[in-house]
């Protein structure tokens, strides 16, 4: 009974402390979170699939399924991936709590990398002053440890809204930890997002390394969001054709499902010319216009959607 | 009177005659001891303190012993025990010195065993004592051991048994002038009651002193009506007892001395007289608790009683009925029984309770529910505070008596909740649930634990575990645990003989240490329905 008891009283000594901190919660906002950075698209049952280019240069009817809100379904669906890839980290990093801290500073880790045996990963956030902060994740191995990402922070209200930026350093760890075929191509992703305003913006843009089999340089998303729930994006499409090989659309959305979707040819025999595709809340087409000479037009102007502020 | 009786009566009584039976102008000193306490192996007694503060008082009121010479030791060490009466060693040679008689008055109630007094954790050797007592400066010494043996001692209902020392009955002739009374001989335990609350002993000793022992009915008890008075009730008292029937016994030395007078009942000139022309048999005073603080058998002659100030109810018990009365003795002035004023009554109205202690100041256990209220002494949460305030619910057991009389062991849980909002530079509002689950011990003291008002006050140590969760479940949830070190004190108010409600508050310190170091505290307000297990 006695031995009972001092046994109890000794683990209670040992767990004595704990992580009740109201500066650990800034510190934790101040991490960018995918749910605040994500695109989100009104619900959709549109399901049937769209032949693109081919479908484009014999122009789109009015009725037909939404080439363009197709096209922004999966550049969202891309985006929203990137940003698991990128955050899903952080995301569960704020979950837990500190594993040590300093008056400026809390480390997380290190902790085993599930992916990658005999390495470590580690995020250490610092505060710079009252409303800066900056942070980066290390893979930790071979007593070496490499930046896998770095981000900062500048807290507006409060920790969880302001301006960050994050970079992702793939060139330095893409050949050392394990990634996947796509990452491969790249030499390095830069984020910045502005989360303390309307629209909430978040600008992505991917480095590729010399002569990646992608052939391109650079690539990019922005995603912008309203507080009554309407977004928009913009981002490269990629044709096969030869008219329209390389197209940038700029795609906006009511939460009803209207939206309107602009492309500009960047790549291809109509260089510079645009197209244009609205689609009504069904997501099909109610008007379709094509810039170039001999393009076609069907459906009233008239019928697209006004989306302010995007 | 046994036959038995009569010859340990006789015998003390030619001793004592065979000296001077004038005892001129002495300066008397007096050493009480009560420990309740007798350390590993023993069982705390109920009574042993108070049976030293009853003949403290007796003697400085009635025995020639003032305050300034006299010492009462409770509770305390053998160390201080040795000390005190080196203390009053030291005096005593002073008194010679100026050319005074001297009588030194020790006495004892506690546990005893393997030859020692047990004080506490501490052993005072009984030969040791006894040496001490032989060779003391006073001229006379009379020590009063009531002493019990501890370890194999059972408890049964009323009755506490306590062991007996081994005392020499023969008288040495190594000194002079020693008495010694013990409560019981050496093969047998010395009992306390709850229905006289005090040891039989002491207790009899004690209702001699005021006057009962008297034979003479001259005004003043002398140590041989002192002694038969207490070893004729005390074995008629403890014959039908479990523990079986407890004689005391004397060790005595007292030659060039003559017959001691230990208390002069006549020379206070304040208490109660039962007149000639009551009737005669016993008459036994009760006190305001119903327990029975003095008896005087009435014979042809007037008794003198001398009770301290208060009120008292007088029963004689009849063939068929009790005859009772009250009466009010005033300071310093005799009141006059009037039997002929008293009342009859069945003997279902018998006044006399008994402290009814046992259950009470045993040691037992008792259940509580509590519903608490912990405020912190911090900022408001909203303002960067850190822990909420919060409504509490809980359970308690607790031991009463565990060190002794009053001295009460608790341990408790509880468990909170509440809802709060945390705000803070570049945090913002966030919404969280607060859970507390609190493991805490109390040690404190209760008093007045017979009456129905009973306030206690102690230390409380706590093991809080505080734990918030965030709305937003994307923060992790954040816990905290510390050990709060308090004080605790409330009041207690019995319903029933088991059942009381308490009221309580206790007031802890926290100490926070993750964002910066900081001294908290927080104040707990209870209330508790409480039942003990007792008979």
């Amino acid at each position: 009974m006695r031995a009972l008891f001092f046994s109890l009283v000794l683990v209670m000594v040992s767990a004595c402390g704990g992580n009740w901190s109201n500066s650990d919660l800034a510190f934790a906002n101040a991490l960018p979170r995918r749910d605040d950075l994500r695109s989100r698209l009104p619900a959709s049952s549109t399901t049937q699939p769209l032949e693109g280019v081919s479908t484009r240069r014999d122009g789109l009817m009015v009725g037909d399924p939404s080439n363009a809100w197709a096209q922004t379904r999966k550049a969202s669906t891309d985006y929203n991936g990137v940003l698991d890839s990128l955050l899903g980290l952080v995301d569960q990093v704020r979950t837990i709590a500190p594993t040590s801290r300093t008056s400026n500073s809390r480390t997380w880790g290190p902790f085993d990398d599930a992916n990658n045996t005999g390495r470590q990963v580690q995020l250490v956030m610092t505060r710079i002053d009252e409303s800066n902060f900056e942070w980066r994740i290390d893979s930790i191995g071979g007593g070496a440890a490499i930046n896998i990402l770095s981000g900062n922070f500048k807290a507006t209200d409060t920790a969880r809204r302001g301006q960050g930026a994050i970079v992702v350093h793939v060139k330095d760890f893409r050949d050392v930890v394990k990634v996947d075929d796509n990452f491969k191509q790249l030499d390095e992703i830069t984020m910045g997002y502005v989360t303390d305003t309307f629209p909430r913006r978040v600008e992505m843009l991917f480095s590729f390394k010399p002569g990646s089999t992608s052939g391109l340089s650079g690539l990019g998303y922005t995603s912008r969001v309203q507080q009554d729930g309407s977004g928009a994006m913009r981002f490269v499409y990629t044709g096969p054709g030869p008219e329209v090989q390389e197209l940038e659309i700029n795609s906006a959305w009511k939460t009803t499902g209207e939206g309107k979707g602009v492309g500009v040819v960047r790549k291809g025999t109509y260089t510079g010319a645009t197209v244009t595709e609205c689609w009504g809340s069904s997501f099909t087409v109610v008007h379709y216009a094509e810039g170039w000479p001999g393009g076609v037009t069907n459906g009233n102007a008239n019928d697209c959607a006004v989306i302010d502020g995007l | 009177m046994s036959e038995r009786i009569r010859q340990k009566t006789l015998l003390l009584t030619l001793l004592i005659s065979s000296a001077a039976l004038a005892e001129g102008p002495t300066h008397r000193f007096g050493l009480f001891v009560g420990q309740n306490e007798g350390g590993e192996g023993t069982k705390a007694l109920l009574y042993a303190r108070d049976d030293a503060k009853r003949l403290h008082e007796i003697f400085l009121r009635l025995g020639g012993v003032k305050p300034e010479d006299a010492m009462l030791i409770l509770d305390e060490t053998a160390d201080d025990v040795t000390t005190g009466l080196g203390e009053l060693e030291r005096r005593i040679r002073d008194a010679k010195n100026r050319g005074e008689s001297t009588t030194l008055l020790f006495y004892y109630s506690g546990h005893a065993k393997d030859g020692s007094l047990r004080l506490g954790a501490t052993k005072l050797s009984m030969e040791t004592l006894k040496q001490r007592l032989a060779t003391g400066p006073a001229d006379i010494r009379v020590a009063f051991l009531d002493a019990c043996r501890s370890g194999a001692v059972t408890r049964t209902k009323g009755v506490r048994r306590a062991p007996a020392f081994e005392v020499e009955t023969d008288a040495t002739r190594q000194a002079k002038g020693l008495v010694i009374l013990t409560s019981s001989a050496s093969d047998e335990d010395s009992q306390e009651s709850d229905v006289i609350g005090a040891s039989y002993f002491s207790y009899h000793l004690a209702t001699g002193l005021l006057g009962s022992a008297d034979s003479q009915n001259d005004g003043r008890v002398t140590l041989n009506e002192a002694y038969a008075w207490a070893y004729e009730r005390t074995v008629a008292s403890t014959a039908d007892s479990a523990a079986g029937p407890q004689h005391p016994t004397f060790s005595f030395d007292l030659a060039g001395n003559g017959d001691l007078v230990l208390t002069d009942v006549a020379e206070r000139r304040e208490g109660l007289r039962i007149p000639v022309a009551a009737p005669t048999g016993p008459y036994f005073i009760i006190d305001g608790r119903g327990v029975v603080v003095a008896e005087a058998v009435k014979g042809d002659t007037e008794r003198l009683i001398a009770l301290a100030p208060g009120r008292y109810t007088i029963k004689r018990r009849l063939a068929d009925h009790l005859r009772i009365g009250v009466v009010e003795i005033a300071a310093g002035q005799i009141t006059t029984v009037d039997e002929s004023a008293f009342l009859n009554a069945k003997f279902s109205d018998d006044p006399v309770k008994g402290t009814g202690i046992t259950s009470i100041f045993s040691r037992h256990w008792s259940l509580s529910a509590s519903g608490n209220y912990q405020a912190f002494f911090d900022r408001p949460t909203n303002a960067g505070g850190y822990f909420p305030s919060a409504p509490l619910v809980g359970g308690e057991a607790t031991l009463h008596n565990f060190f002794g009389r009053g001295f009460t062991l608790g341990i408790d849980g509880a468990y909170g909740w509440t809802s709060n909002v945390v705000s803070a530079p570049f945090v913002g509002d966030l919404a969280y649930a607060y859970t507390l689950v609190t493991f805490g011990g109390a040690l404190f003291y209760e008093w007045f634990q017979d009456s129905r008002w009973i306030p206690y006050v102690g230390v409380h140590l706590s093991f809080n575990i505080m734990t918030r969760t965030f709305t937003d479940t994307a923060l992790a949830a954040q816990t905290y645990s510390t050990f709060t070190p308090g004080v605790v004190g409330g009041l207690k108010i019995r319903l029933s003989k088991n059942i009381s409600v308490l009221a309580r508050v206790r007031v802890h310190y926290l100490l926070y240490n993750v964002d910066e170091t900081r001294s908290l505290g927080s104040a707990d307000f209870g209330a508790l329905l409480d039942y003990e297990f007792k008979d």
